[in-house]
């Protein structure tokens, strides 16, 4: 599908964003494709390279020449898709901000229609792979799953109704960002995922159908690393506000430690006296010489002064009746646990 | 598609493994396992393990689950070896792959393969994430990262006590994370200080650390180091043995040296074979310095997959593990054909005289009682003399034929 949109009708400045990692071979084709869809209009092109190791931020210097509305922001030490997308927005001076993958899968002829939605009175245009003329391209079953079990988890956090949340693919209102910028969490790679998880309900967003193109050259980003970081998005934005990781790890701390402490008190006096311990032991070998009890089979339920409280439970692939007995030290009498 | 074909050939790798360790039946100290008996160690997997005590095959299913964990966390070390050669990272894949230590344990429902697996993580997390490999500087772990390294200590504790063992390795791997020095302490220390609450509510676990630290403690030194020698030797194939210590060494990571000689030590003081896989997470992270300095060539695949076969032949020993041979198993299976109708009732009382492993309790559906002299005149439904019976026992009772263990049934 190709948007035709009259530049005349549109008088925003517009920033485009493309965070890059290792997309040297896709820089040129894809500015090229941004500076062809976008001819005659007032824009900018900011590329946010994090120290691509295939010197990236390098070629995209070199092409400043060619592309006049090109800059160039080089990260050092600093890693992530949503935190460079951000850092993009920060330096725009647009008053529609836009982002997209510099891979070239995304079709740079719906930017102009994105801008114009925009413009239009909508806060947020999407590209989207899952509306009617959209597709996910040639995706192979595995990642088809994956994106479908994603959106399904991120739909449910969504504060607007969308079909296709983890789209990398959008424009957004300036005003819109900027409401949305002191909550938003720019962990991984999902940074309109975080927009539709922050902006207030009612923004209005709409939805472009996108064709989802291959990758040109390069490797895709989509690593275990990324994966673990999209499902530790998924739990910032939900328990996450309510208990961080380091707060729950504390909290299973007690509770692990609760329930064994409630399980050592009714028998402290084992660490507490030497003389309980030694009656203690005795008791319980003669009780399992005299009942031909297994120890392993004996759990101890409460020790006192006078007496041990034991569970007997037999262990085998068959469940046995557990029994409770109270064994004496005066007379080293056994006898149940119901009875007085 | 090529990793798909990878995943599903080393699925059959933990196939073989597991079908290999299903021959010889359950053993004593996986019985205690499988039926979740609440020591020596603490409770997270074998809870778990006993939740499928009573399915039938679940001994199987736990092998092959086991050997799968193992042998696909060769993923690990694919990472790991990232940005060594292929020659380079094929050995050391091939190493934890194919090590005799593997084939040993890798099917056997233990504790001590899960423990090799956190401790490979552990190596993992060490060398990965705020160390060198080679001259090439790792990753910082993350908040994230260190809460996932905390979890693992916790699971890893709470599964076998062994895995304090690798401790400086976690510790290091936490101090080294992008998190507050008073986060490092609470991740590190709060696993051990609950585990110890733990044991205090178990006193059974306390008795029997005791018991076994007696037993090994009357080992001539002689023993316990040619114990060790044998346990380094089926470990690291002698050749990556050797090449993984110097890595070690040379490496100067004091975590990894540290935890090298703290579970060395160990398995002197403990002498058991079943620790040799403990030394392999060590030896796999020595591999990766020592290949980040030198670049092997082909002939060390070769020597990776052949070596161990020799190790395996000159030790009979070790692979008296395979043996179809199992008292009680073969005890059970015998009764069960001659006398079928005992089975129906569990609730019928066995005795043993002698001394004898948890697989009784596991092949056998009875509760088992342990022959004293204060039992002489009690009545037991069965009678299993591992050592010789008292006649008195016998009274009322008939020798069940073709028993590979003398086994009395009540007339």
């Amino acid at each position: 599908m190709r948007w035709v949109i009259s530049p005349d009708k549109l008088c925003s400045m517009f920033s485009i964003v493309l965070p890059t990692y290792n997309e040297e071979k896709n820089l040129l084709s894809v500015l090229s494709g941004v500076t062809e869809a976008m001819h005659g209009m007032d824009y900018e092109i900011i590329i946010v390279d994090d120290d691509s190791p295939d010197g990236t931020w390098k070629k995209a210097e070199d092409l400043r020449s060619k592309f006049s509305s090109l800059r160039v922001i080089r990260r050092i030490g600093r890693r992530g898709l949503s935190s460079a997308v951000l850092e993009g927005f920060a330096a725009a001076k647009g008053d529609i901000l836009a982002v997209m993958d510099a891979d070239g899968q995304h079709d740079t002829h719906l930017l102009p229609a994105m801008m114009q939605s925009v413009e239009a009175g909508n806060d947020l245009a999407i590209g989207s792979r899952y509306v009617e003329g959209g597709s996910i391209g040639e995706w192979d079953e595995r990642r088809h799953l994956m994106s479908r079990a994603a959106t399904w988890l991120a739909l449910r956090l969504c504060r607007v109704r969308v079909k296709d949340p983890m789209s990398g693919f959008f424009a957004i209102r300036r005003s819109t960002y900027e409401r949305a910028l002191p909550l938003l969490n720019p962990k991984g790679f999902k940074i309109l995922l975080d927009f539709l998880v922050h902006i207030p309900r009612g923004t209005r967003v709409t939805e472009l159908p996108l064709r989802f193109g291959m990758r040109k050259a390069g490797e895709s980003k989509l690593s275990t690393a990324v994966q673990f970081q999209f499902l530790e998005y998924l739990y910032d934005v939900t328990l996450g506000k309510y208990l961080s990781p380091f707060l729950s790890f504390c909290l299973a701390l007690l509770i692990i430690g609760t329930i064994a402490g409630i399980r050592v008190w009714p028998i402290r006096l084992l660490y507490t006296s030497a003389g309980v311990r030694n009656q203690v032991q005795q008791e319980l070998t003669l009780q399992a010489q005299t009942h031909g009890w297994l120890l392993s089979d004996v759990a101890f339920q409460m020790i006192t002064a006078d007496n041990i409280r034991l569970a007997y439970h037999p262990h085998s692939r068959v469940s046995h009746p557990a029994a409770c007995f109270i064994a004496r030290f005066s007379d080293h009498s056994l006898s149940s646990c119901d009875e007085k | 598609m090529r990793r798909k074909v990878a995943v599903i050939g080393l699925e059959l790798y933990a196939l073989a493994l597991a079908v290999l360790h299903f021959v010889g039946g359950v053993l004593t100290d996986e019985a205690k396992y499988l039926l979740n008996i609440p020591y020596p160690h603490p409770p997270l997997v074998r809870s778990i393990l006993g939740l499928t005590a009573g399915v039938p095959g679940d001994a199987f299913l736990w092998r092959f689950l086991f050997a799968s964990l193992l042998v696909q966390c060769v993923w690990l070390i694919h990472d790991l070896c990232g940005g060594l050669g292929y020659y380079a990272r094929y050995t050391v894949m091939i190493v934890w792959l194919f090590c005799a230590t593997m084939i040993l344990q890798a099917g056997t429902v233990m504790m001590a393969p899960l423990t090799a697996v956190a401790g490979l993580f552990f190596v993992y997390s060490a060398m990965r994430y705020g160390g060198y490999i080679g001259d090439k500087r790792s990753l910082v772990l993350t908040k994230s990262g260190a809460f996932l390294v905390a979890c693992l200590w916790l699971a890893s504790l709470f599964t076998a006590y062994q895995a304090i063992l690798f401790f400086p390795l976690v510790f290091a791997t936490l101090w080294r994370a992008s998190i507050s020095k008073k986060k490092c302490l609470v991740y590190f220390f709060g696993p051990i200080l609950v585990l110890s609450i733990y044991t205090l509510s178990n006193p059974l676990v306390l008795a029997s650390m005791g018991i076994v630290a007696g037993k090994d403690g009357g080992l001539p030194l002689l023993t316990r180091l040619s114990g060790y020698a044998k346990a380094w030797l089926v470990a690291g194939d002698l050749l990556f043995g050797i090449l993984g210590a110097i890595g070690i060494i040379r490496g100067r990571r004091w975590e990894l040296i540290a935890t090298f000689i703290i579970v060395s030590a160990y398995m002197i003081v403990s002498d058991q074979d079943y620790y040799a896989i403990l030394l392999l997470p060590l030896l796999i992270g020595g591999l990766v310095d020592v290949f980040s300095r030198m670049a092997p060539r082909w002939q060390y695949m070769v020597w990776a997959l052949s070596i161990p076969v020799i190790i395996l032949f000159a030790l009979p020993s070790a692979l008296s593990v395979f043996s179809d041979a199992n008292p009680a198993r073969d005890s059970a299976s015998s009764l069960r054909s001659s006398v079928p109708t005992i089975f129906d009732d569990p609730s019928k009382k066995m005795l043993i005289v002698g001394s004898f492993g948890h697989d009784w309790e596991y092949y056998f559906p009875f509760a088992i009682h342990k022959y004293s002299d204060a039992l002489a005149d009690k009545k037991a439904d069965v009678i299993a003399c591992v050592q010789a019976c008292p006649a008195t026992l016998k009274e009322g009772m008939y020798l069940a034929t073709a028993m590979p263990v003398e086994i009395y049934v009540r007339k």
